[in-house]
């Protein structure tokens, strides 16, 4: 214990739950409380049997309020029915002067013709009594406040209001007169009328079942919110119309900015939020906001919707929307999962919980969400492109059939940018490592996909599809890196834009940017399920480049660490047999196993032109050591005319050695096996190719004088 | 045990018995569930006995009166019998909303933290809760009701009801700590 204050709290929810379990003061109704309640039931059980033994007034399908005119007594009539807490033995004043209980039910003024007849009974006889007790006392009694007090808590739901308007017209002129009842009735009569409005508008809303159109839709709602404009749900709808077809017109405006689309639709918001506070209104605003990519605005709009509605669906979307622009990707499909258990019909919390776990690198659970949001909405463009995005990442990118989905998504919404961005990007066909495959016509029908996509708004897919084609295809890296930026710009937690930017950066020979992508890349891929390979590709990627700038020995910790994840990956192995073969800090085996490395790299992949010549340069590295007996020559020159093979066929995109250090190391090669033409020939083409610069230079020209002693001494 | 299950076939079988007038069986439903509708209109009505008892007392006189609508396919006795209680409540509520406010009672005097058990404590962090988050806790906590019953009886739904007794935890946590000198909530 403190010493002010009380002992800490246990930290366990539990045993919190244990300690107020233990602790809390008992409730519950005290002894006197209990004999009381016990013997009003009695009575009024009793006096319910003294009712069904009454002679019945007639059939109760006139309703309850033909029962009311019927029984009210005279105003000098008996002051209460039995029963029901009123207490038989009272006399009239005692009556008067004891609180009210209510003894009018909503459901009793309510028409009900398969309501049991006694219950008709008891409920009019009720009302009756209520009414009655009012008029008799008001008789004799008008300054009293009771009567007036007895009128004003007769209920006021709905289905009341009517019942509750007539009642006031009877009461007597003076009690009539009083500034209590005015200000009531007049309240009355307002929410009558505002209850008239309401159902003529509703009906109105009932034709939305035959509209077939956005136009019709909306005129629809116009017409409505033209005689009840308090229907916020209505503004809400009408604004989101108003978005949707005002993007439609856009399409005419390629240079509209995404405010000007949204103003109409804020307009109509602003007089939803008039109409009351709605948290649908706000929820919908941060919509407009996205769409503005304008992500503070939203946030703040998501705020206000969780204030109006802390506890319901609309708040917990609310919530999950918010965490999703946080990338708080477990605790947004927390929220969305509960949104949904509260409202299994909000659509948008389905569609989030798609967006969510596609950003979560989970596009398996993601179908679920947005196929439930298809089911519920299946004039949903965003469903379709979700849905589609979801199969073909769950696919491994081998489903065509989400291009049919994008094709009904466009149909559905020709405004849609993103189903025609997704669908640039699916249409290509991609290796493992990332190389477009597609031929020239798919490449074509993808980049007029991306580029109509842009045009009505970017989308990081289109500027993702026209960076790949245009490093790929059209051989110009500079333009890729610009367009794969632009696709960061937009959406900067895509793994695949890091990576593609990481490729393009590396073929500029930018290795620093590009190992700075490839950190995002991990820092991304750490938080998603499922990115073992995509995390070990990035590894070999980094591990490349420490090879490339010497580092071995942090380039093989970057591959082992890539092999243990995937074991797959054939770069990794080669880069891996790299950094074994080149580092000068090498230990006795090194080369060994950079052999089983490059060996390993050949049989995941055959076509690695690099594995190839890599293991035939060891070959005959291995060779020219003095210490080994046992020579490769022809192991080593054997490899190199495999990698020369590739060299000329399509596997030479991805081959990173020049094809003149083929040249250099059959040299080499001949020379060790004193073929000294032979090694001239490929020395000599060797230093045709090169320059006086490079490493290899010199010791080419060192070996040609050899070989021109050798040749002269003979 | 809950509202809306206790146990349940029972509930419903007197609930049969009395629809027919049996004062017996409505002895056994009141015993059943009188504290879970008394714990649940106390703290609605911010722990104010008098009221209670009134609101309490004419909650089982209502379902006297429309024990004839009660179906037992459509839902628990238990789960009717608060509703019935939630629409007294409302009523009583609306219409002490219209008179004017009362003076201060001594209820209402802010209590000076002291130096107790953790039981005095407990009691008054809790008492400084909005009456739904005492009607959450206490429902959950100190009556042993169900999600589904807690939810029946504040009109929403029991994983609302989940997120509520979270927040509910943590507010309760956050006016235990005010009591302490230097204490944050």
């Amino acid at each position: 214990m403190t010493d002010a204050g009380f002992p800490p709290l246990p930290d366990d929810d539990d045993a919190l739950e244990g300690l107020m379990h233990q602790h809390l003061d008992p409730v519950g109704p005290s002894p006197d409380v209990r004999a009381r309640v016990l013997q009003s039931l009695q009575a009024g059980l009793e006096g319910r049997v003294e009712e069904l033994a009454r002679p019945a007034c007639g059939p109760c399908s006139k309703g309850v309020d033909a029962i009311v005119e019927k029984e009210l007594p005279p105003q000098s009539g008996p002051s209460a029915p039995p029963g029901f807490g009123w207490e038989e033995d009272e006399d009239e004043d005692e009556e008067a002067l004891r609180p009210p209980r209510w003894g009018v039910g909503r459901s009793s003024l309510r028409r009900e013709p398969s309501m049991a007849p006694w219950i008709v009974l008891v409920a009019g006889v009720a009302v009756a009594g209520v009414v009655s007790v009012g008029l008799s006392v008001a008789g004799s009694k008008v300054d009293g406040r009771y009567p007036l007090e007895l009128w004003l808590a007769l209920p006021e739901g709905d289905d009341d209001l009517e019942a509750k308007l007539r009642a006031g017209e009877a009461l007597p002129p003076a009690l009539k007169a009083t500034p209590e009842f005015s200000r009531a009735f007049a309240d009355l009569r307002e929410r009558a009328a505002i209850r008239e409005r309401r159902s003529q508008a509703l009906a109105v809303l009932a034709r939305l079942g035959d509209a077939s159109t956005l136009e019709e839709r909306l005129q629809i709602h116009e017409e409505a919110l033209a005689i009840d404009r308090t229907l916020t749900e209505a503004w809400v709808e009408s604004a989101r119309l108003r978005f949707a077809l005002d993007r439609r017109a856009a399409l005419g405006d390629p240079g509209a900015e995404a405010t000007e689309i949204t103003r109409g639709a804020r307009t109509l918001l602003q007089q939803a939020l008039a109409s009351g506070t709605s948290a649908a209104a706000y929820v919908f605003e941060s919509e407009l906001c996205r769409f503005e990519r304008d992500g503070r605005a939203a946030l703040k709009c998501l705020h206000r919707a969780q204030e109006v509605d802390p506890e319901g669906a609309l708040g917990a979307l609310a919530r999950g929307l918010e965490q999703e622009l946080d990338s708080r990707f477990g605790d947004a499909t927390t929220e969305l999962e509960r949104a949904i258990e509260l409202d299994r019909k909000l659509v948008p919390a389905y569609l989030a919980l798609a967006r969510v776990r596609l950003a979560e690198g989970v596009p398996s659970l993601a179908i679920a969400s947005a196929d439930q949001a298809r089911a519920l909405d299946p004039g949903s463009s965003e469903a379709r492109v979700l849905l589609a995005e979801a199969r073909y990442y769950a696919s491994g990118c081998r489903d065509r059939g989400v291009l049919g989905l994008l094709v009904e998504a466009h149909e559905l919404d020709p405004s849609d940018s993103r189903a025609l961005a997704l669908r640039a990007y699916a249409r290509l066909e991609r290796t493992s490592s990332g190389v477009v495959t597609s031929g020239p016509a798919v490449c074509a029908r993808a980049k007029e996909d991306a580029e109509r996509a842009n045009a009505i708004r970017p989308e990081a897919f289109a500027w993702l599809t026209l960076a790949e084609l245009a490093l790929w295809r059209e051989g110009q890296p500079q333009r890729a890196r610009s367009y794969a930026t632009e696709a960061l710009n937009l959406d900067a937690r895509r793994i695949d834009s890091w990576m593609l930017r990481a490729r393009i950066e590396l073929v500029l020979d930018a290795k620093d940017l590009a190992d700075r992508d490839l950190e995002r890349v991990l820092a991304l891929a750490e938080s998603r399920p499922g990115t073992e390979e995509l995390t070990a590709r990035a590894l070999t990627m980094r591990g490349g480049i420490g090879v490339s700038r010497r580092d071995y020995a942090a380039a093989k910790d970057l591959l082992r660490r890539a092999i243990r994840l995937d074991d797959d990956v054939a770069e990794a192995h080669l880069y891996l047999g790299k950094a074994l073969h080149l580092d000068p800090q090498r230990q006795a085996g090194d080369w060994r196993k950079a052999e089983e490395a490059y060996s390993t790299a050949l049989s995941k992949d055959g076509s690695l032109a690099d594995a190839w010549f890599h293991r035939g340069c060891l070959h005959i590295d291995r060779s020219r050591s003095e210490s080994v007996v046992a020579k490769e020559w022809e192991a080593g020159l054997r490899d190199l005319e495999i990698a020369e093979a590739l060299l000329r066929s399509d596997a030479a995109d991805r081959a990173t050695f020049g094809a003149h250090y083929l040249d250099f190391m059959r040299g080499v090669a001949y020379f060790g096996l004193e073929e000294w033409a032979r090694a001239k020939t490929h020395l000599e083409r060797y230093l045709a190719a090169s320059s006086p610069g490079e490493d290899l230079f010199a010791k080419a020209q060192d070996m040609l004088r050899q070989i021109e002693v050798e040749l002269g001494g003979r | 045990m809950t509202v809306s299950d206790p146990p349940t076939t029972t509930s419903e079988a007197l609930a049969r018995r009395a629809r027919d007038g049996d004062s017996a069986a409505w002895a056994a439903l009141y015993r059943a569930h009188e504290d879970a509708i008394y714990g649940f209109l106390y703290h609605r009505l911010d722990r104010d006995r008098a009221l209670t008892d009134d609101v309490f007392h004419d909650t089982f006189l209502r379902a006297v009166e429309r024990i004839a609508q009660f179906d037992c396919e459509r839902g628990a006795f238990g789960a009717w019998l608060l509703g019935i209680a939630r629409n007294e409540l409302r009523q009583r509520l609306r219409t002490r909303a219209r008179r004017p406010t009362e003076p201060l009672g001594e209820r209402d005097v802010p209590v000076e933290p002291t130096r107790g058990g953790v039981g005095e404590g407990v009691n008054l962090a809790f008492s400084a809760l909005s009456p739904r988050h005492q009607t959450a806790l206490a429902m959950k906590y100190h009556q042993g009701q169900s999600l589904e019953a807690i939810a029946a009886a504040l009109d929403t739904t029991p994983a609302a009801v989940g997120s509520l007794l979270h927040r509910a935890r943590a507010a309760f946590r956050a006016a235990y700590a005010q009591l302490t000198p230097g204490g944050t909530p």
